[in-house]
């Protein structure tokens, strides 16, 4: 049970890490945003800042969808881990009464039914490993948007050097990105971490006897 | 845990599954009881997860499993039938009686199995195991505020529930009741805190003390039996109820 239990908790962390990061992606709408307010007012409009402007959204589109589609997972995720929870707790209890001994003429019935349950709960165990496999596809697809926001802030400094106007804000979006970006890292390992502890419940389940 | 023939009749007989000495000491220790007639089966008051490997391991000793087409569910608490799940996979096709205002409440323990909810109403109805009646009978607020105990018209036995329930030491657990007045200290205190209403306690007796009852068996504690059966209906009937009322 300590097992499954475990499980859950990995899975339901994953969505929270998920969800997290989407609130935190907000901010990096709004850089998007602040950005395209100054290349308004600098009459940038057209310009390197527009250039920025489009980049920072582009990001930001990429990480929310991706986000989206693992928060989707994560509710499958979770969704199967409770059924395994269940399903676990069930299987612990025939295998008990099974040890305290069946009686012969109720053998087939009862075997059949433990059987049946061990089944229902290998096949949820291999759709919760299908999904903690798409899971860490979108953990990868996040990392490589991730690697894009270093060039962005190259970016803006090129610009800073460029137009010499507004280079407070535009050099707090640098740490603004800087910080995002240090952040997006933190959370895609943290939830690898998740996923790999996930994976090793699984991995622990199935060998269970 | 032992299993005890309590009374054999032409067509069916009552057994008591009861004194689980395997289970875990921290779960109040509850007797269940299986009617086993030619061809069906019913299975009051099954119990909680923990004690299911006992209680199925119990049952199959004397009975096939696929003959329980019944199972009481008396009202909601965990120890009276949190093995639903368990149960209902190795018996799909039996019925589970319960309080219709326990029927979302109970379905927390499997709500898979809800088309095979039987929903009684609050007067109580009739049960056909074979050509025998039984008769559930209205214990509302005796504890739960949907409650219902099981007659045997034909054996003279009742299923109480948690009325008649005593809370035993370890080492004094006689399956029956074998002195009334030193019984009662175990019983007491129970009946005081778990019975909430007088007014329900007043109209459940005045139900009660029509029927003809050889035994009374509650799923906690020692059976009543004999003279002992009124001995308790008299004793409950001058209990102060609701102690913790503040």
């Amino acid at each position: 049970m300590r097992r499954t239990t475990a499980l859950y908790r990995s899975c339901m962390n994953l969505a929270t890490e998920g969800s997290l990061l989407a609130l935190e992606n907000e901010g990096m709408k709004r850089l998007g945003l602040n950005a395209q307010v100054m290349a308004v007012h600098t009459g940038q409009s057209g310009g390197s800042l527009e250039v920025i402007v489009a980049e920072i959204s582009r990001l930001s589109t990429a990480i929310r969808e991706t986000l989206g589609e693992l928060a989707t997972s994560a509710l499958v995720l979770n969704d199967k881990s409770v059924r395994i929870l269940h399903l676990s707790h069930l299987r612990t209890s025939y295998a008990a009464g099974w040890k305290a001994g069946i009686a012969e003429a109720n053998l087939e019935r009862y075997h059949k039914t433990y059987g049946r349950t061990r089944e229902r709960l290998s096949s949820h165990l291999s759709e919760l490993e299908r999904q903690l496999l798409q899971a860490g596809r979108l953990l990868d697809d996040l990392t490589r948007i991730a690697q894009q926001i270093p060039p962005i802030s190259s970016l803006i400094r090129i610009v800073v050097a460029e137009i010499r106007m507004k280079t407070e804000e535009l050099l707090g979006t640098v740490a603004d990105l800087t910080n995002f970006h240090q952040l997006l890292e933190g959370k895609i390992e943290r939830m690898r971490e998740v996923r790999r502890h996930a994976q090793a419940r699984i991995d622990e389940l199935r060998e269970e006897k | 845990m032992k299993i005890h023939k309590l009374v054999e009749g032409p067509e069916h007989c009552w057994y008591v599954l009861a004194r689980d000495n395997e289970r875990t000491q921290s779960v109040i220790d509850t007797n269940e009881y299986l009617i086993l007639g030619q061809d069906e089966a019913i299975l009051c008051d099954p119990g909680g997860t923990e004690i299911f490997p006992q209680v199925v391991s119990a049952v199959a000793r004397v009975t096939s499993l696929d003959k329980i087409k019944h199972f009481l569910c008396s009202h909601q608490d965990p120890d009276i039938f949190s093995s639903l799940p368990l149960w209902m996979g190795l018996c799909p096709q039996a019925t589970i009686h319960l309080p219709w205002v326990w029927k979302t409440f109970v379905a927390h323990y499997g709500h898979e199995y809800v088309d095979r909810f039987h929903c009684l109403p609050d007067e109580g109805e009739r049960l056909m195991l074979g050509h025998r009646e039984f008769l559930f009978v209205p214990a509302h607020y005796l504890h739960s505020s949907g409650n219902f105990h099981l007659y045997d018209p034909q054996l003279k036995v009742y299923f109480s529930g948690d009325v008649g329930a005593a809370l035993l030491p370890d080492g004094e657990q006689p399956l029956f009741v074998e002195d009334f007045d030193a019984h009662v200290q175990y019983m007491d205190g129970f009946h005081r805190r778990w019975m909430p209403s007088e007014r329900a306690r007043d109209a459940w007796l005045a139900r009660v003390r029509k029927l003809d009852i050889d035994y009374f068996c509650p799923q906690h504690g020692s059976i009543f039996k004999g003279a002992d059966v009124k001995r308790f209906l008299d004793w409950f009937a001058s209990l102060p109820l609701g102690s913790a009322i503040l």
